[in-house]
């Protein structure tokens, strides 16, 4: 270079396009602690990252830090992935950040921990925001990877219980950076429509690392904030998620939330056809009992007596082809009186109401039959009696015999 | 009894149990022929409104994808395809 100066631009230049240029720096993985962070209105985050030593400016505009799974707050520990470039109004170097995450996430489980209490606490898990699950949804919204292992089961869970139910999907990634956003742009279209009934989110199994998308505080208040009712099923029967406790049911596993959602049409459609043969059933055999009872009352020799029914219950028989039930309940009281004052009438003549004038009746046992007594003649010494009082029975030993007539024996 | 099946309001599952009733009812002693024929057609009324639901016609299996950007589009979903095994992250 032969001028001996240079401009203050062509410096900045020149520094710019060396950075611009250095391999290592064009895309880099800096490690650091959040200071001074500052989301503008514009969108776009600035703060610095520093460690003992040292410091550097960072920036992530709105296009990159729109789905990010957290929100960034001084003293954070991150992970930043971007370029060093040169902002040339101010000749500053900065870290250009593209996508970030949280650094010493070793601990997953103490955040998810954290983040739980703290949703509690808040009371997003409460009873109060969870929505009944429709009996009988039509159509059910699928959150999940349409590439996924657990679309399957959920799709194939589903068809077999009720085939009537139709499944629209909105795919999803759902693990890695992408991830959460895509949740919940999926979620929040299907909650937007208005023919969906019901929502089901899910996930096959992985770590903690890999349903970390589900443990997501953003993706937790969309969920309870949704006017669909959401079914959760992430992962295996022992994986609970913070997307689990903001669902309105949580199943432990993607078919589960199918069979939660749908019921089995099988059985419910067995035991529909069961009800259907057996009202049929029913009718057949009461019309059956009464009019075989009506037979039998018809043939009974009451009724052969001719002063009492011929003539005009003859007539009535007739109508009850056409009046069936009417006329069978009106028979059926009729006849039930005249045969209460019928059997009034022999009640007089009964030998209990003999007993009941203070007569008795003396009875010989044999074994565990007895027979009347009517003569001395039937009986000997020492053989047991039964006499029949109108309230009771007694039991008695003969003793003594004795003849009125002619005096045989002692 | 008057007719108290008010199909707007009944739920399938309701009309079935109702239905379980009725039949459960037909099968003791205490109802008279006429109340059985009444119970009876109501049973009848349940039936014809559980057939309707299960002669529903079959769900559809649709994803909704993007177009520009956005979900605009569905389309029928296939389940047999994209069958790349464990592509639980695209």
């Amino acid at each position: 270079m032969e001028s001996k100066h240079f401009t203050v631009s062509e410096v900045t230049r020149y520094i710019k396009d060396l950075l611009r240029n250095d391999d290592v720096l064009n895309q880099i993985e800096v490690v650091g602690e959040i200071s001074n962070f500052h989301h503008h209105r514009s969108g776009h985050m600035y703060f610095s990252l520093k460690d003992d030593d040292s410091k550097i400016n960072a920036v992530m505009f709105k296009g990159n830090n729109f789905n990010l799974d957290f929100q960034p707050e001084d003293g954070q520990k991150v992970r930043a992935f971007g370029y060093i470039d040169l902002y040339v109004p101010r000749g500053e170097y900065q870290l250009y950040v593209e996508a970030m995450s949280e650094e010493g996430e070793g601990d997953l489980y103490q955040k998810f921990l954290r983040l739980k209490e703290k949703l509690e606490k808040e009371g997003l898990f409460a009873d109060e925001h969870k929505q009944p699950i429709p009996e009988f949804p039509k159509k059910i919204g699928l959150v999940t990877s349409a590439g996924g292992a657990a679309i399957r089961d959920i799709i194939s869970v589903i068809n077999r219980r009720d085939a009537r139910v139709s499944i629209l999907v909105a795919s999803a990634r759902v693990q890695g950076t992408e991830s959460v956003g895509e949740l919940i742009e999926s979620l929040r279209y299907l909650d937007n429509r208005d023919d969906i009934d019901l929502i089901i989110i899910s996930r096959g199994g992985g770590s903690l690392e890999d349903l970390w998308s589900f443990n997501n505080e953003i993706l937790a208040r969309e969920i309870v904030g949704a006017n669909t009712p959401i079914i959760s099923g992430v992962g295996h029967e022992t994986d609970f998620t913070i997307a689990d406790l903001a669902a309105d049911l949580r199943a432990p596993t993607p078919s589960a939330a199918a069979e939660l959602a749908v019921k089995d049409m099988v059985s419910i459609r067995n035991r529909f056809n069961n009800l259907n043969e057996q009202l049929y059933y029913k009718i057949n055999k009461k019309v059956r009992d009464a009019r075989k009872e009506l037979d039998f009352i018809l043939k009974n020799r009451i009724w052969r007596n001719p002063d009492l029914i011929i003539s005009d219950q003859r007539q009535e028989f007739d109508d009850i082809s056409n009046n069936f039930n009417q006329a069978m309940e009106k028979y059926f009281k009729e006849k039930h009186d005249q045969i209460s004052k019928l059997s009034l009438k022999l009640d007089g003549l009964s030998p209990l109401k003999i007993l009941s004038r203070g007569y008795s009746i003396t009875e010989k046992i044999k074994g565990d039959k007895s027979e009347v007594v009517s003569s001395v003649d039937n009986l000997s010494k020492g053989e047991l009696i039964k006499t029949l009082l109108k309230d009771g029975q007694l039991v008695s030993k003969v003793k003594n015999i004795k003849e009125v007539s002619n005096d045989r024996r002692d | 009894m008057t007719e108290e099946i008010n199909k707007e309001e009944l739920s399938f599952e309701e009309a079935i149990d109702k239905l379980d009733v009725i039949v459960r009812e037909l099968d003791s002693d205490l109802l008279s022929l006429d109340e059985a024929m009444e119970r009876f057609t109501e049973g009848l009324e349940l039936i014809k409104f559980c057939q309707k639901e299960l002669d529903q016609a079959e769900g559809k299996l649709e994803q909704i994808v993007k177009e520009d950007g956005e979900f605009n589009k569905v389309i029928p979903f296939d389940l047999t395809g994209g069958d790349n095994n464990n592509q639980e992250d695209d």
